[in-house]
C-alpha cells in the first residue's frame, strides 16, 4: 500500500489505515445483503403474485392484479434519494429511527422489493405457457406447478434478474448520506466529492466497480450452471 | 357406455376489442357438439385450423372451462368438477402435445417422473415406473438426457412416456406430429398405436393431417367451424364424403377423379373412348367381378388414372378407365355394365 500512497497522494491511504475505506466497504455490504434478501422475498411474492394473477394465469383475479400492478407502478419509478425521504415516517415507525442504516435498509428493502416483483415477473414470462399448461394437464395443482414448474423453469433468467438487481440497489444504496446512512457512497460523497479529493471519489468508484463486476460473474457462472449452456 | 360423451357442448370465447372494434364481441369456437368416444377406440379428429379441436379436446381434461353443455369422462361429469376433483381426473387422462411442453430444467426421466410426483406416487415406484416407460418409448440410454439435447421426433416419446406415467385410460394427442417431419411423424404414430394395442389405452387425435387418420384412427369425425360435419368409421368417411370439407381432406390422400384440364387432356388421347372413374371398396365388391363383366360384353378398357389405398384394414380403389366397345350398344348403360357395389362416375 505505501507505494501506491507515495504515488498517489497520502489522504485515501490514512482513510484506509483507519478502517474508514473497509468499515464504509462492509457498510455497504451489509446495506445491500439485506435490503436485497428482503426484497427478493417481497420481490417473489409479489411477482410471482403478478405473474399468476394476470389474465390466462394459473391465478387468474383481475382485481388483485390491478391493484399490485398499480402499487408497484405508482412506487417503483420514485428516485430513490426521494423515496427514500417520503418513506422516513414510515422507517422510524417500524425500525424506531427514522436516521441512520436502519432507516437506509428498511427504504431500500421495500424499493428493492418493487424492484425485484417486476424483474420476478418479467423472468417468469420466459417461461412458456405450454409447459404450464402440460403440468396442469398432468394434474398439478396450482402451488405444485408454481413451485415445481414455474420458478425451476425460470430459474437462469431469475438468477440474472437477481443480479441485475443487486447492482441496482448498490446504486441506491449510495444515497444513504441523506438519511446520516453510511456505505461506499456516502464515503465517496464525504470524503471525495464535498472535500475536492477526485482520487477519493475514483478509488471508491474502482472499489464498487470491483465490488459490481464480481457479483455480475458470479451471477453469469451460477446462471450458466443452472441452463447447462 | 361410451368413454367420452358430449352433449350439446357449446363453447364462447370472448373476443378481445381492438383497435377498429371496440366493442367486446364473443367468438363460438364449438357449436353444440355432440360425440362418443368408445372405450378402446383410437379416434381422429380432423378440421383446419381455427376449426376448434384444440379448444375440444381441451374441454376433456377441463383446461378450458365449457360455456354449456355435458362432458362425461367415463361416469363423471366433467364441466361442474372443482379444482381437487379436477385434479384427480387429470391423473387419469394422459395428454401429448405439439410443441412437447417438456420441462426444460428436469431430465428426460424427470420429466416422465413429474405426473408421478404430481400424484404423490413413492420414490422407488416412481423410479421403476420410470425404466418402465422409458424402455416402452425406447429411449432408456436418454434418462439423463435434458430436452434440449434430444431430436423433436425423441422429444414426443418423452411426451407420451409423460402422458402414460399414471396408467391414463384416455391419451390426448393434440396435433403430437404436426411439429415433426414426415419420416418421425410414421415412428410417433406407430407409438401410439403400440399404446393403444398393448395397454388397451383409447386415443384422441387432434390433426390437420388426413394421413394421420388414415394410418392411425379407427373412426374419425371432421370438424368445421365449430361444428361436426361428419363422422364414422375412418374407411367410410374416406371412401364417401359427404361434406365439401371432408372432400377436400380426402382429396389431400387420394386424388379426386379427373376434372378440367387434366380430363380434357385424356379426353383429347383417348377420342373414341368412354371416360369412366369407377370407386371400389373391397367390402362391397372386387375388381375381377368388373373386369369379367367388361369382357363378357366385349368391351376393352385401359387405365388412364387413379390408385389404390390402404385404409385402416381395408383397401380403397378409385379406377378412371377408358373404355372402348365395337359395338356402341355395350356402353349404353354404364352402371349396369359394371354392375352392383361400384360406385360409377361417368366423364362426358
Amino acid at each position: 500500500m505505501t507505494q501506491v500512497c507515495d504515488y498517489f497522494g497520502t489522504r485515501f491511504c490514512r482513510l484506509y489505515d483507519r478502517g474508514e475505506v473497509l468499515k464504509a466497504f462492509s457498510e455497504t455490504l451489509y446495506m445491500v445483503g439485506i435490503a436485497l434478501g428482503i426484497g427478493v422475498v417481497i420481490g417473489l411474492i409479489v411477482g410471482l403474485a403478478l405473474y399468476t394473477t394476470r389474465k390466462g394465469g394459473i391465478y387468474d383475479n383481475r382485481g388483485v392484479y390491478f391493484v399490485l400492478n398499480f402499487v408497484v407502478n405508482f412506487f417503483r419509478p420514485i428516485p430513490f434519494v426521494i423515496f427514500i425521504g417520503a418513506v422516513q415516517p414510515l422507517a422510524r415507525y417500524v425500525t424506531g429511527t427514522g436516521i441512520g442504516n436502519p432507516a437506509i435498509i428498511f427504504g431500500l428493502s421495500i424499493a428493492a422489493g418493487f424492484f425485484v416483483s417486476r424483474v420476478v415477473e418479467q423472468n417468469l414470462f420466459s417461461v412458456d405457457s405450454g409447459v404450464v399448461e402440460a403440468a396442469r394437464a398432468a394434474g398439478a395443482s396450482r402451488p405444485q406447478v408454481v413451485f415445481g414448474v414455474l420458478i425451476p423453469e425460470a430459474l437462469g433468467p431469475l438468477i440474472l434478474g437477481l443480479t441485475f438487481s443487486f447492482v441496482s440497489v448498490v446504486d441506491a444504496s449510495a444515497v444513504a448520506g441523506v438519511l446520516g446512512g453510511g456505505g461506499l457512497g456516502n464515503f465517496a460523497l464525504s470524503y471525495g466529492f464535498r472535500q475536492f479529493d477526485t482520487f477519493v471519489t475514483w478509488a471508491t468508484v474502482a472499489i464498487i466497480v470491483v465490488l459490481v463486476q464480481f457479483a455480475q460473474l458470479t451471477g453469469n457462472w451460477a446462471a450458466r450452471k443452472i441452463m447447462r449452456r | 357406455m361410451a368413454l367420452v360423451e358430449f352433449r350439446d357442448v357449446t363453447k364462447v370465447f370472448d373476443v378481445t376489442p381492438t383497435k377498429d372494434n371496440r366493442r367486446v364481441r364473443t367468438l363460438t369456437v364449438l357449436d353444440h357438439v355432440n360425440l362418443d368416444i368408445e372405450q378402446g377406440e383410437i379416434f381422429g379428429l380432423i378440421g383446419y385450423s381455427g376449426a376448434g379441436k384444440s379448444t375440444l379436446v381441451r374441454l376433456v381434461n377441463a383446461l378450458t372451462p365449457v360455456t354449456s353443455g355435458s362432458i362425461k369422462v367415463g361416469d363423471v361429469e366433467v364441466t361442474t368438477l372443482k379444482e381437487h376433483a379436477l385434479q384427480e381426473l387429470r391423473r387419469g387422462i394422459g395428454m401429448v402435445f405439439q410443441q412437447f411442453n417438456l420441462l426444460n430444467s428436469r431430465t428426460v426421466a424427470g420429466n416422465v417422473a413429474y405426473p408421478l410426483a404430481v400424484a404423490g406416487v413413492k420414490r422407488a415406484e416412481r423410479d421403476a415406473r420410470v425404466a418402465e416407460l422409458l424402455s416402452f418409448v425406447g429411449l432408456t440410454d436418454k434418462a439423463h438426457a435434458y430436452p434440449d439435447q434430444l431430436s423433436g421426433g425423441q422429444k414426443q416419446r418423452v411426451g407420451i412416456a409423460r402422458a402414460l406415467a399414471n396408467h391414463p385410460t384416455l391419451l390426448l394427442a393434440d396435433e403430437a406430429t404436426s411439429a415433426l417431419d414426415p419420416e418421425t411423424t410414421q415412428e410417433v404414430l406407430a407409438l401410439l398405436r403400440r399404446v393403444n394395442a398393448e395397454f388397451g389405452t383409447t386415443i384422441i387425435v387432434i390433426t390437420h393431417e388426413m394421413e394421420v387418420i388414415r394410418s392411425t384412427a379407427h373412426r374419425v369425425a371432421v370438424l368445421d367451424e365449430g361444428r361436426i360435419v361428419e363422422q364414422g368409421e375412418v374407411f367410410e368417411v374416406f371412401s364417401r364424403p359427404q361434406s365439401p370439407v371432408t372432400a377436400r381432406f380426402v382429396a389431400t390422400v387420394i386424388a379426386p377423379p379427373p376434372s378440367g384440364d387434366a380430363l380434357a387432356a385424356l379426353h383429347a388421347q383417348h377420342p373414341t373412348a368412354t371416360l369412366v372413374t369407377l370407386r371400389f371398396d373391397d367390402t362391397a365388391t372386387d375388381q375381377t367381378h368388373v373386369y369379367r363383366r367388361f369382357f363378357d360384353a366385349q368391351v376393352t378398357f385401359e387405365l388412364v388414372a387413379g390408385g389404390i389405398e390402404a385404409i385402416g384394414a381395408h383397401r380403397f380403389a378409385q379406377l378412371t378407365l377408358a373404355l372402348t366397345a365395337d359395338n356402341p350398344d355395350a356402353l349404353a348403360d354404364i352402371p349396369s355394365l359394371v354392375g352392383a357395389g361400384v360406385d360409377v362416375e361417368v366423364h362426358a
